[in-house]
């Protein structure tokens, strides 16, 4: 097994890719039987979307390329714009077996171009040919890509500070940045570099060692994706690089909707990762300060080691905090109460009365024909019914005293 | 009084992580050469096609050293592509490039 970072990630990657080509070509057979399939759909439209994200982060372009242009198809599908026929079942299969051949190639360690194979060209036409007013894949609005009039506050704040190794592990940030640049529409990219890093001086720039990554990045990216699927743009290098990812400020309120949904867990760092306010490696970070802060005596609380890290905002830490305090008290005696007109008190009651003379009938009727098992259920019957009268009588002359 | 390297030193069509080394070397040969207080450094980009972060961090720090003593990084020859992607990662603002059709 490859001890390099790079290669047992990219190792991984043609295994995943393996499998989601199985997953394509699985999904376009069930979708031949039933073309209007969701489920099917989005899982053909995931794998080719998965083989198309996973490739950009190790800068295989060329299945990048490729496979951009059959996720457009496949979107189109999903939408509902397009519908499965012999057709394009066929060119479905056909564009499968070319990302299969490309997948080989790049194992092999070439990178084919769409220049050099009349194969993929003729491919591309096609697909291109299908989708009217789309004649070229750069500027295709993907699934997660925003309108152009996004403001500042919608955006995302990424923060990242690449490790000294990450080249030399064989990783491209630029790669992991051109995949981030896929999930939404860059609004601001500063390139930075290390604050230990020196450069004023000659001697300090004869020590440089260029294979030493000193790279950072404040990117503002308008998405739509969550947050984890941005932190995946990193996920090869997650221990390898300082990362923080600060949702944007329109965000807010949909988180804050999150939390007060019906059911949550309890722990306010289990009802912020249900929010989608932070991710799992976000959390554990956190977990981990509090665990120190705890060990020296003085615990930090985990909402605010999350505002201070600058994971989450006061607002939605706020707002899980209510959310535990709602779920932790016994429900107020006010919120048990519900308010009903005398009028519809006075038909329900009328019902019940109905019901009691009906059942009563029906006793009789049991009772006169002699059929025992009619007599007992009309007894069953009988016991609520009762109950239920007498409680609707006693609620009444409650309204009325009031 | 500004002194500009004479010959431009040829970055060749890839400037990543297997060529940084080299080229910083030879980066360090020119300035170490020159005599002026500003010095100026030339580099030509006309057959450069490929860059990664390796190539664009050297690039930023020639360009960031140069700029904290009074001197400027010249991009000579760039393609429009290069010029696009250096745009991209912001890079251009501590550089200049001349730009070829």
């Amino acid at each position: 097994m490859s001890t390099n970072p790079f290669e047992a990630a990219l190792g991984t990657f043609f295994a995943e890719a393996s499998d989601m080509l199985a997953q394509m070509e699985h999904s376009v057979l069930e979708l031949e039987a039933s073309p209007d399939d969701a489920e099917e759909l989005g899982a053909l439209f995931r794998a080719a979307h998965t083989i198309k994200g996973s490739a950009g982060l190790f800068g295989l372009k060329a299945i990048v390329g490729f496979t951009h242009h059959v996720e457009t198809v496949l979107d189109a599908m999903r939408n509902e714009e397009l519908r499965l026929d012999g057709a394009l079942s066929s060119l479905l299969f056909a564009c499968r077996d070319h990302i299969a051949r490309l997948l080989a190639v790049a194992q092999e360690g070439g990178n084919t171009t769409i220049e050099d194979d009349a194969t993929e060209q003729a491919l591309v036409r096609k697909l291109q040919a299908l989708m009217p007013g789309q004649a070229s894949a750069e500027g295709h609005a993907g699934a997660h890509h925003s309108p152009k009039t996004s403001s500042a506050d919608d955006a995302w704040l990424i923060q990242v500070a690449f490790g000294r190794e990450v080249f030399r592990d064989g990783f491209d940030p630029l790669a992991m940045l051109i995949y981030l640049s896929t999930l939404g529409e860059v609004q601001q990219l500063n390139t930075q570099l290390a604050q230990d890093l020196p450069v004023a001086d000659w001697d300090d720039f004869v020590a440089f060692d260029p294979e030493s990554c000193f790279l950072a990045f404040d990117i503002q990216l308008v998405s739509q994706a969550d947050k984890a699927t941005l932190e995946s743009a990193f996920q090869f290098v997650l221990n390898d690089c300082q990362l923080s990812i600060s949702p944007p400020v329109n965000l807010t309120p949909h988180l804050i909707d999150k939390l007060n949904e019906p059911v949550a867990p309890e722990r306010l760092g289990d009802l912020l990762l249900a929010s989608g306010a932070v991710t799992p490696r976000e959390l554990q970070g956190a977990l981990a300060v509090q665990a120190a802060s705890s060990a020296q005596g003085h615990p930090a609380p985990l909402g605010e080691i999350l505002v201070a890290q600058q994971i989450t905002t006061p607002a939605v830490v706020d707002a899980a905090l209510a959310r535990q305090q709602r779920h932790r008290e016994p429900p107020a005696a006010e919120s048990k109460m519900v308010r009903v007109s005398a009028d519809k008190l006075d038909q329900l009651i009328n019902l019940v009365g109905e019901l009691v003379i009906a059942g009563a009938a029906s006793s009789s009727l049991a009772q006169t024909h002699r059929i025992p098992a009619l007599t007992k259920n009309c007894k069953r019957v009988r016991i609520p019914v009762n109950v239920t009268a007498d409680s609707g009588h006693r609620d009444r002359f409650r309204c009325c005293a009031v | 009084m500004s002194d500009t390297n004479k010959e431009p030193i040829d970055l060749g069509s890839e400037l990543m992580i297997y060529q940084v080394a080299k080229v910083k070397a030879e980066i360090e040969r020119c300035l170490s050469t020159q005599s002026a207080a500003t010095p100026t450094l030339q580099l030509d980009c006309a057959r450069l096609s490929e860059i990664d972060a390796a190539g664009l961090q050297l690039l930023l720090v020639t360009a960031w050293y140069l700029q904290l003593n009074r001197g400027r990084l010249q991009l000579m020859r760039v393609s429009q592509a290069m010029h696009m992607q250096l745009q991209r990662w912001n890079a251009l603002e501590d550089m200049d490039a001349d730009c070829v059709n």
